[in-house]
């Protein structure tokens, strides 16, 4: 498999939030198409004659179904090479996005396609320009209060659309015009969003003024325009009210009746009468609402396609307000995020501040922890206590590569990070009640696994690896597998309570390019969850059993209570 | 194909869809069109429905009318052809009947017997021309409505019988085989009075003959009101009241009331004064009027229950043969 060995982003500075401008100025880019906020070449991504069609359906029925859903769930993203399956159940995807990438507006948290940006974050893009852009977008928007309100202002918009045209709130449907004007009143102030509220954008998001300026400047919103003025004024009648000394209108006088003539929907009395009269030997009903039903179908049409765009826009604004609300609730748990600088894999890497996105919902105080290591294309065994933080740790450094590849902030102060290939995990060990092998044998198959589509260069992530056996054959595959892995040069951390076995490695230098990472004990023996070079000396499973109630005596005394409480004699003593 | 939708300010995209939308052809594409075309099939095939549905209307309408009016034709022309056989004073007999049937009713005016009457076979022979018959008690001839109330309830009887043929004794036998043929009625009792009729047919059937019914006939609407009046005319005693009016003779019977202190009879024959008289219309003269006394209790028992009125009547009709004899 090719590799893009080029880094993502300039080496040498640690990623802080600051302004990107990767992308030239709107002026220059010339007209666009396809509003795309998520890659540097607009692509369409959405089932673009589907998603029509079904806008089409819904503007004329107000029933759709989730056309926004269904047309985001199916959505194409830029090629990857990260294969979902290898690590999203591990890393509990779903629950991050779920839990952390939260849209709130005026404090109320909205509803996001939660699975459109699930599978987006999994497929990060292979392409680094394409992070680059995002990572732009990101930063501007981090930088500008105003442009991530207008950025809210639109998901709102967006919203409405897709509730009004999915029949959501249900009103449409005594007054099916009355809908499809709400509908096109919102359009309106969409287009009008997007071509003013971004027009002092630098990054990406000027590609939204440049959408809204190109369909602004065309016939089909000038049309709209001037249907939406014909909806509300079709003429103006001036009146004299007399009040009488009791203040109640006495009477009144009509004294002008202007036609919005200037208007091209406006027509005389007598040609609205023969318009009907045509409708009515066209087959239509008889009436002015079929006239406007006919008004408004012909201004819709031409706008379809820009709607449709809408519905893919959706998905990118819920991107990254989404990751602006992951850095907001990073931010409430006294935590920072960054952009990190992408560096090539013979660099250090470094992240600061470290943390696990997944314990911001969970609700104890987060630790975070600085993570340094000389070079990425390394193995690094974790060894430590019990509970010292190695299997959060390594949750976090996956997340962290996730992310960053996405082009969004990742959980760390700071940080630089070299592209991987690719991301295998394997952190859960569950048993299965049809699984077929024992805990060993379901060990060696996931490692099969792991060698059958690993790519070089990739990232893997291994908790306690060949724990389900006894030490000393363990310790064999064990070597073999980490021997094996450093031929693809992967960015490996792999966890074990082998500790004699890791601090033999460590001594040999047998297998090239090993680390160690330990975690760090406090004077009182307690994980400080940080970690320090070296191999652990102890697993501290003592501690971790008197803190759970297994020690000797809190054994002792629950069989006792249990007896007293069967009315049974002494216990058998024992050791 | 343009449409009235688009103005003239409308930029000819917007105007050419504004047609598209006109023609289904911007979206529902060739469904909606087709779903259109078959609206427009079904309006036209109702409309066409509509209209023929109309002109079946009129037509049936205008085939009822021609029918009513057909039916109005040949009824006036039979009213008119029977009026035609009525001289004009024919056709008021009715109203030339009433003031005799006041008149005889009121104050009783003393006997009368014409000349004419006196000669031997000259009453059966007056009696022999077409004459109007009615009974009834005095008190109901005041007016035109009970005078119509008297008509209706008399019938050919005894007396009229007994008057046309005297039966050629006095005895009860005989004067009961008169009253058998009055009671028996029908046929044999119509023809053997065939030239007196009952005044009841005169004014049933010349009612159909004046221009009151001729325009009921005009305003009937339609076939259920002119078959109405068709069946009444058909019900008409038409022949007999031409006949009732060219008579020229009027007789009648009146019923006082009588004293009450006598029996009456089962058949409610009692004591009382009888009216009799023959009025010579033509002429408007009285030929006739008598004032007779009739009493039942002369009848044998066995028979005075179930024909004292007729026998009555029989022995009155004789009482007026003898006394215009006598006279």
């Amino acid at each position: 498999m090719a590799m893009r060995q080029e880094p993502f982003g300039a080496p040498g500075e640690i990623g802080r939030v600051r302004p990107v401008t990767s992308e030239p100025p709107a002026a220059s880019e010339g007209p666009i198409s396809i509003p795309d906020l998520l890659h540097p070449e607009p692509m369409t991504r959405i089932d673009f004659e589907n998603t029509k069609l079904a806008i089409g359906f819904a503007f004329a029925s107000g029933v759709s179904g989730g056309l926004f859903s269904d047309a985001l769930d199916r959505a194409r993203f830029a090629p990857s090479t990260w294969e979902p399956s290898a690590f999203v159940n591990d890393l509990f995807l779903t629950s991050l996005v779920a839990q952390s990438f939260q849209v709130r507006i005026g404090g109320e948290e909205a509803a996001i396609s939660t699975k459109h940006l699930g599978r987006l974050l999994a497929h990060p893009p292979s392409d680094p320009a394409v992070a680059h852009h995002r990572r732009g977008v990101l930063a501007e928007l981090a930088g500008s209060p105003p442009l991530r309100r207008e950025l809210e202002r639109l998901f709102v918009l967006l919203g409405q659309l897709r509730n009004l045209l999915e029949g959501a709130l249900g009103g449409g449907r005594w007054d099916a015009n009355r809908r499809q004007l709400d509908i096109l009143h919102v359009v309106k102030r969409i287009i009008d969003c997007l071509a003013e509220g971004f027009s002092a954008a630098r990054s990406g998001l000027s590609r939204l003024a440049a959408f809204g300026m190109r369909v602004r400047g065309g016939e089909p919103y000038a049309s709209l325009a001037d249907l939406l003025r014909y909806d509300e004024n079709l003429a103006t009648v001036n009146l004299r009210v007399g009040i009488g000394a009791d203040g109640r209108i006495r009477g009144f006088e009509v004294l002008s009746i202007a036609e919005n003539t200037k208007n091209p929907f406006v027509a005389s009395p007598l040609r609205r009468f023969l318009g009907k009269l045509e409708l009515f030997v066209r087959g239509y009903s008889f009436g002015s609402r079929e006239v406007m039903a006919r008004l408004i179908d012909a201004v819709f049409s031409a706008l379809t396609d820009e709607i449709v765009r809408f519905v893919q826009l959706l998905g990118d604004v819920e991107f990254y307000l989404g990751a602006l609300g992951f850095r907001d609730k990073a931010r409430a748990a006294g935590l920072e995020v960054c952009l990190p600088t992408f560096v090539s894999a013979e660099e250090p890497r470094e992240l600061l501040g470290l943390f696990n996105p997944l314990l911001l919902s969970v609700g104890p105080k987060v630790v975070p922890c600085d993570l340094r290591l000389d070079r990425h294309d390394t193995t690094t065994l974790v060894t430590g206590p019990n509970s010292g933080g190695k299997t959060r740790l390594l949750q976090s450094i996956a997340l962290c590569q996730l992310l960053a590849q996405a082009g969004l902030f990742v959980p760390a102060r700071a940080g630089r990070i070299a592209p991987a290939t690719g991301l295998v995990v394997s952190l859960i060990q569950e048993t299965k009640a049809d699984q077929a092998e024992g805990r060993l044998g379901m060990e060696l198959i996931r490692i099969r696994a792991l060698f059958e589509k690993l790519p070089p260069g990739a990232m893997v992530i291994l908790d306690e690896l060949c724990s389900g056996t006894n030490p000393s054959e363990g310790e064999d595959i064990f070597e073999l597998v980490v021997g094996m892995l450093t031929r693809l040069q992967p960015q490996a951390f792999i966890t074990t309570h082998f500790l004699a076995f890791a601090e033999r490695l460590e001594k040999e230098h047998k297998i090239r390019d090993l680390r160690f990472l330990q975690v760090e004990l406090g004077p009182d023996h307690e994980p400080t969850y940080q970690f320090v070079p070296g191999v652990a000396h102890t697993s501290l499973a003592g501690h971790a059993a008197a803190r759970l109630g297994v020690t000797g005596e809190q054994l002792l005394s629950l069989i006792e209570r249990n007896v007293a409480e069967a009315g049974g004699g002494r216990p058998r003593s024992g050791t | 194909m343009p449409t009235l939708l688009t103005t003239s300010r409308m930029s000819p995209a917007l105007a050419a869809r504004v047609e598209a939308s006109v023609r289904g052809g911007s979206r529902g594409g060739g469904e909606g069109r087709l779903l259109r075309q078959a609206v427009l099939g079904m309006r036209i095939l109702l409309l066409l429905a509509i209209v023929a549905g109309i002109v079946a209307l009129v037509r049936m309408r205008q085939r009822e009318s021609d029918e009513v009016q057909r039916s109005r034709e040949g009824l006036l022309a039979k009213v008119r052809a029977h009026a035609t056989a009525l001289a004009p004073e024919d056709r008021r007999a009715v109203a030339r009947i009433e003031p005799w049937l006041v008149r005889g009713s009121g104050q009783y005016e003393g006997d009368v017997i014409a000349e004419e009457l006196k000669g031997p076979g000259a009453l059966a022979s007056f009696l022999s021309r077409p004459l109007v018959y009615v009974h009834g008690p005095t008190a109901e001839f005041d007016g035109p409505s009970g005078i119509a109330a008297a008509a209706a309830t008399s019938q050919k009887d005894a007396f009229l019988l007994c008057l046309l043929e005297p039966p050629a004794t006095r005895t009860e036998n005989a004067l009961l085989s008169r009253v058998h043929g009055a009671y028996a009625g029908g046929p044999r009792l119509e023809a053997r009075t065939s030239q007196a009729r009952r005044l009841h047919e005169t004014e049933a059937g010349l009612r159909f003959l004046q221009p009151s019914f001729e325009a009921a006939l005009r305003a009937a609407k339609d076939t259920q009101e002119l078959g109405r009046l068709e069946r009444s005319l058909k019900q008409a005693p038409i022949d007999a009241a031409l006949a009732a009016a060219r008579a020229r003779l009027l007789l009648f019977v009146m019923d006082e009331p009588g004293d009450g202190k006598g029996l009456t009879e089962l058949d409610g024959e009692r004591a009382h004064e009888v009216r009799v008289g023959l009025v010579d219309l033509s002429a408007g003269r009285v030929l006739l009027r008598l004032r007779k006394h009739v009493d039942p209790s002369w009848i044998s028992l066995p028979r005075r229950a179930q024909y004292a009125a007729g026998l009555d009547q029989c022995a009155l009709a004789m009482d007026v043969h003898a006394h215009v004899a006598g006279g």
